[in-house]
């Protein structure tokens, strides 16, 4: 038989602490979700000014190899180019867990395009494990130009990637707002239809026109998003790292339309609401 | 004879006349509310605009915290 042990009041502090954090966490999951998203993208922040500092050492130490070319000064580059190699390497996983992160964020994404990214981005992480895996076995400067060689070839696919991703995001966040707008446009012409008989005719023209000009904006923000996905699917299939970033820039000029398309739309469906408040 | 100082003669601040200000009061038309205004379903209407519109307002197509690292991928030994 096994007597209780009995509680002393610091364990039943932090025993009651425990549950209630838990059930806190349990409880507020959205804000869990979006938690996670900012502490990656501290991480990421915080590598960055690492990789940034191993660079500026890489650099001072490459310079004096190139210059005195002597065995302490080929040692020195050797270790500074491997500190530099696996913070990149680093970096570049940090950076792809917050738009992880980012991605399993975003409510405005469809299940697919979520899952696809998501994938992308796993394959990507491989991809930079194994490049992780090889930098602690190189010996000498060949070994480090062999093995950086391998992501700058890589590199264009993988900057596709965060582009396609980074899109990706983006519409999702314009989607999400969308989503909001089309169901507040049927609470409008519930309201409209419900309240007819408040209106005179020439009220209702207007509401009408407003209705009409929602729809007709409505329809050329569509057609913009269906442009900027076509466009985005191609980004893979460019292979100049300059044309890349020039067409990036052209899809985020096209989502700035997109977005003055809806900002329209919902300035036009507070006219309605104006238009519905009054009665003259 | 007695000379004129300056403490002998203090200059005097002159006050400005400076207009009152008053306040212009500009008619404005009164509007009367529609019984539309009145029901509930109106004012969540009402605030779901305006949720959307700060929304919009706040979005950013080229999210600056998305920005890839800036990385120079060469190595760059003279050989």
């Amino acid at each position: 038989l096994t007597t209780p042990v009995p509680l002393c009041y610091d364990e039943l502090v932090k025993y009651f602490l425990s549950v209630f954090a838990l059930l806190f966490l349990a409880l507020l999951p959205v804000a869990k979700v979006h938690a996670s998203s900012l502490q990656a993208y501290q991480d990421y922040l915080y590598q960055y000014d690492i990789y940034r500092q191993k660079y500026t050492e890489f650099q001072v130490a490459k310079n004096s190899y190139d210059k005195f070319k002597t065995l302490e000064s080929q040692t020195q580059a050797l270790s500074a180019t491997k500190f530099m190699l696996s913070q990149r390497d680093l970096l570049l996983r940090t950076y792809m867990l917050y738009l992880f992160e980012r991605t399993a964020d975003q409510n405005g994404l469809t299940p697919e395009n979520k899952q696809l990214y998501q994938s992308l981005l796993s394959t990507e992480l491989a991809f930079l494990e194994t490049q992780s895996n090889l930098v602690s076995s190189i010996n000498s400067i060949d070994d480090a130009l062999k093995i950086s060689q391998q992501l700058e070839s890589h590199y264009k696919i993988l900057l596709a990637t965060i582009r396609e991703i980074t899109i990706g995001i983006s519409l999702g966040q314009l989607n999400a707002i969308t989503d909001n707008f089309d169901h507040q446009v049927i609470v409008a012409q519930t309201l409209v239809t419900q309240n007819s008989s408040f209106f005179n005719s020439d009220k209702k023209s207007t509401i009408n026109s407003w209705f009409t000009q929602i729809q007709n904006k409505r329809t050329l923000f569509s057609q913009k998003i269906d442009d900027i996905t076509q466009l985005t699917a191609k980004l893979a299939t460019i292979s100049d790292s300059s044309n890349l970033d020039q067409k990036s820039t052209d899809i985020f000029r096209q989502i700035g339309e997109a977005k003055q398309y809806m900002a329209d739309s919902i300035a036009n469906l507070g006219e309605i609401s104006v238009a519905m408040q009054y009665a003259d | 004879m007695a000379f004129r100082t300056a403490r002998n003669n203090p200059t005097q601040t002159v006050t400005l006349p400076t207009p009152t200000a008053e306040p212009f009061i500009t008619a404005s038309p009164s509007r009367s509310l529609s019984p539309v205004a009145m029901q509930p379903e109106f004012a969540e209407f009402q605030a779901a605009i305006a949720t959307l519109s700060a929304a919009i307002a706040a979005y950013t197509a080229n999210d600056p915290t998305l920005t890839p690292p800036v990385l120079i991928l060469p190595l760059g030994f003279s050989r």
